[in-house]
């Protein structure tokens, strides 16, 4: 055994892999950021080891909600003639660990579940006849493979109490075994009268402040691992040490910004936040000194390069609160079951038997006189078969390609503004995504990725400058790839581009309106190859033929609106798109 | 079942805490809904409420609840039946959980398949909706249950009534509920037609300063030391407090409503431009809630104050061009109206 001075990245790997061990669901469990390899297996061998258990069950991120959560087994209804109920996945796995592989994959219901169970400790059905409530106090380690584009939901992250990050451990740094099943039988029998100190309390909660964690989860989670800690090195109180391994697996990685002190040469502050002010709290309680030498000391025995990687991150998600929760809607209308009907099994479709049961039961006496002694137990008819519906329909994405350079600013921006909103207000009834491009000066930016959140759409066109050049060529290549990622998930794509089709900038970045047209019709070409349909509003005074010119390039409708408010423009770009 | 957080010891979060004691005070309120950012405690606040419901009177052997004293129409058959009076037995208001996943026939109820089958009798098997009948029916991250269920959820809280037409079966029971919904607004919208159901509606933030965390994370230690015994400390709290519900309960009929009242519900509603009546009834039951709860015999203009925000802000026409929220909208109007009422 060692002692908590051990601080390689292994070695907090190994820490982590002790405190699930101790902990259990108590603590939630471990958000995973590792490749898959052998050090992710060994780790997890790890954590197999030092809890006991002889598996860690695996739960595949496309489990269907029935088997989660369980409902009717099937083969037993139909061999009883009555429903019989089948336990779900989530209760299955009670007092255990389970593995979410490929989580930044995880449908927001699937979330919701595990959340659920995260919780409570138990997980609530009423579905397929069945109602009722079923332990489930579950470890997770949510193993997480994510890029930028995808990261694991964050109404899950919060609830898993350490990160473990295994991405810059190669499997030779990965080779002290630092604990062992008896070490965790000892702190087992010590962790209950462990002892934290109020100053401790206090401490722990000034950090988590300056790292501008709002969720208090993260905190609970950090003092059952100040008290596991202690109790694994043979403390009855904590000490320094705890709360330093407390910061690095729970507080660090859910920090949203990272303080800057004054003696440390932290080259970089941290981005400055814009329009975004009420996600930054005050600091009524300025840390003391002893707080920013804790939270430094904390910070300093990081690996090098996580910092960094924290501090992108933390930008990253300042910039899209909700993080990639916009992403992961659009698996939520794929495929999902909506409902039953009576229909021809046939022609395709899922037979749903507990509704065809209910068709046919109160007819069984009638049919089983008729049939006489040939009767089987259950007489079924074509027409008592229901089928199960679901969502066919496609999801829509409506992506706003906004002009927001000086010459169409003045006059049009604050109207596009309202129509994405009056758009995104409808998007709940319409089922639809929105996105938002605004391209000014040098470049086009993807403001709002795909998302039906008013909340994170009004954050995102309040700060929306207007101003500058207009760098249509850019902003087209960006609605392509944009569209195109869209509808590699299945959604179906309009654009809205709203301009007054005066390019001035060059796709080279260089400001020169006869290479900005060419760039710009270049790539409305590419765009037309794409076959996505859209519509150019010209928002010119005078409606020019530039605009007209590109609409034509780029083979989509076009129309001159030189006096709209935001509420014409809503209702012309809903009837040019439905 | 697993033992819930007591009520009175949830720190801060009193807008919460107020707006679910209004709608246990008087369930006309139409429903709470709460929306809020990750680890607001919307869920255990809304969990712990249950603990601190009062009891109420219900028909034994009724699967719908009946209240034993209301009128004859509105009751389920079995109850509307006249006769002599009925077996009455005490329960605690209940709390029905509708899960994310929940299927139509759990939810509103269907043909009871294994007495079908074994006895050959058409029953019918209630659903949440009838569990949830003079209660409270929640909805944990309402703003993403599926459509076909919103559209039950939609039409049965408008009417009080649960129709069912499936398999043969024709039943319609009551279900009178509050809808208690929670999730968070970044995840999606809630469909407007939901929204305007909640009769009352709170923003939730967490706590910024260091102090009332460090309450915040203690409590919940202790809690998850030893929940019996934490709930035992609490017991004189929370009984106390469901007391106080209680008396509320009974005491709200003899609530006076001044007439001023009235008015000035009126013309915070127009002022604001609200669609409908709903605002101002709204309200002005919640103000006598409010005055009921507090023990005082008259709802006066400082409870409306109190509740006008809670009432209103998710009635407001959304206008993309006003970059102010919601709650300073209401609060500039009532600080308007009641200024204006103060030099006249």
């Amino acid at each position: 055994m060692t002692t908590t001075a051990d601080t390689s990245p292994w070695a907090d790997a190994e820490w982590a892999a002790a405190l699930l061990a101790l902990l259990g669901h108590t603590l939630g469990g471990a958000h995973l950021r590792a490749p898959p390899g052998p050090v992710r297996d060994y780790w997890l061998e790890r954590v197999r080891d030092l809890s006991g258990q002889s598996v860690l069950r695996k739960m595949p991120a496309t489990v269907p909600e029935g088997r989660l959560l369980g409902g009717t087994d099937l083969s037993a209804t139909l061999r009883h003639g009555k429903p019989i109920a089948e336990m779900g996945m989530l209760a299955e796995c009670d007092e255990r660990i389970v593995i979410a592989a490929m989580a930044e994959r995880m449908p927001r219901n699937t979330v919701h579940h595990v959340c659920t169970a995260l919780d409570e400790g138990q997980v609530r059905i009423a579905r397929d006849g069945i109602t009722g409530n079923a332990m489930a106090r579950i470890t997770v380690i949510a193993s997480d493979e994510g890029t930028d584009e995808e990261s694991l939901h964050p109404a899950l992250a919060d609830r898993l109490g350490v990160t473990v990050n295994l991405e810059n451990i190669g499997i030779h740094d990965a080779e002290d075994e630092m604990f062992d099943a008896a070490d965790i039988a000892q702190a087992k029998a010590l962790l209950p009268s462990v002892a934290i100190s109020a100053e401790h309390y206090h401490v722990l909660s000034a950090i988590g402040v300056s790292l501008s964690i709002a969720s208090p989860r993260a905190l609970i989670a950090g003092l059952k691992v100040m008290r596991a800690c202690a109790a694994i090195a043979g403390r009855a109180s904590t000490d320094d040490a705890d709360i330093s391994l407390a910061v690095r697996l729970c507080l660090l990685p859910k920090a949203q910004q990272l303080p800057e002190f004054s003696e440390t040469e932290q080259e970089e502050p941290p981005p400055q936040e814009d329009g975004d002010k009420d996600q930054v709290p005050p600091r009524p309680d300025q840390p003391t000194p002893e707080e920013d030498r804790l939270l430094q000391a904390a910070m300093a025995t990081l690996p090098p390069g996580l910092l960094e990687q924290i501090q992108t991150r933390a930008a990253r998600l300042r910039q899209s609160s909700a993080g990639a929760s916009g992403a992961q809607h659009r698996h939520l209308h794929r495929g999902r079951p909506t409902g039953v009907f009576r229909g021809d099994h046939r022609k395709g479709g899922r037979v749903n038997i507990l509704a065809t049961l209910r068709a046919a039961a109160p007819w069984q006496p009638l049919r089983k006189r008729e049939r006489g002694p040939r009767a089987r137990a259950l007489e079924i008819r074509r027409d008592d078969i229901h089928l199960t519906r679901f969502q066919q329909r496609r999801e829509t994405l409506t992506l706003f390609v906004v002009d927001a350079s000086g010459s169409a600013a003045l006059q049009r921006l604050a109207e596009a503004k309202g129509a994405v909103e009056l758009l995104l207000a409808d998007c709940y009834v319409r089922r639809d995504q929105v996105a938002l491009i605004a391209f000014r000066d040098e470049s086009a930016e993807l403001l709002l990725p795909p998302t039906r959140s008013l909340v994170r759409a009004k954050k995102v066109l309040a700060a929306l400058p207007g101003g500058g050049a207009t760098p249509m060529a850019a902003a087209l290549d960006l609605a392509r790839e944009t569209a195109q990622r869209g509808a590699k998930q299945g959604l179906t794509i309009h654009y809205v581009l709203l301009t007054d089709g005066a390019a001035n900038v060059a796709r080279d970045g260089v400001r020169n309106r006869e290479a900005g047209t060419r760039d710009a019709l270049a790539a409305a070409r590419a765009m037309a190859r794409s076959a996505i349909a859209g519509l150019v509003i010209d928002t010119a005074q005078r409606p020019q033929p530039r605009a007209r010119e590109l609409a034509e390039t780029l083979n989509s409708a076009y129309i001159a609106l030189p006096k709209a408010d935001a509420q014409t423009l809503n209702r012309t770009i809903r009837a040019a798109t439905l | 079942m697993s033992i819930a957080f007591p009520f009175t010891a949830i720190v801060g979060q009193e807008d919460m805490k107020q707006a679910l004691m209004i709608a246990a005070v008087d369930p006309g309120v139409g429903g709470v809904l709460v929306l809020g950012e990750r680890g607001t405690g919307k869920s255990t606040t809304i969990r712990a409420l249950a603990a601190m419901l009062p009891t109420i009177d219900v028909v034994d052997h009724c699967v719908y609840q009946c209240d034993p004293t209301a009128p004859r129409p509105g009751l389920c058959t079995h109850c509307g039946k006249p006769s002599e009076t009925p077996a009455t037995r005490a329960v605690t208001i209940p709390v029905v959980d509708l899960p994310l996943g929940s299927t139509e026939d759990r939810v509103v109820g269907a043909l009871d398949i294994e007495r079908a089958l074994v006895n050959g009798e058409k029953a019918f098997q209630p659903g949440l909706l009838a569990q949830a009948n003079r209660g409270f029916l929640y909805v944990d991250e309402v703003n993403l249950l599926e459509d076909h269920i919103v559209d039950a959820l939609l039409d049965v809280a408008a009417s009080g009534e649960n129709v069912v037409e499936r398999e043969g079966l024709s039943v319609r029971h009551p279900a009178r509920f509050v809808l208690v919904g929670s999730g968070n607004p970044e995840e999606g919208e809630l469909r407007p037609q939901l929204q305007d159901r909640f009769g009352l509606s709170v923003d939730v933030r967490t706590p910024k300063d260091v102090s009332t965390r460090v309450e915040i994370i203690r409590q919940r230690e202790d809690f998850d030391h030893d929940r019996a015994a934490f709930r035992k400390k609490w017991a004189r709290k929370e009984s106390a407090l469901r007391r106080k519900i209680q008396h509320a309960r009974a005491s709200l009929d003899d609530i006076d409503t001044p007439a001023e009242l009235l008015e000035t519900a009126a013309h915070l509603c127009l002022s604001l431009g609200t669609d409908g009546l709903r605002g101002e009834l709204t309200l002005v039951r919640s103000a006598r809630a409010l005055a009921a709860l507090q023990g005082k015999p008259v709802a006066t203009l400082s409870h409306l104050k109190t509740v006008a925000t809670s009432v209103l802000r998710h009635r407001l026409r959304r206008d993309p061009l006003d970059e102010s929220s919601a709650d300073s909208r209401v609060e500039r109007a009532v600080s308007e109206l009641f200024g204006h009422d103060n030099n006249s």
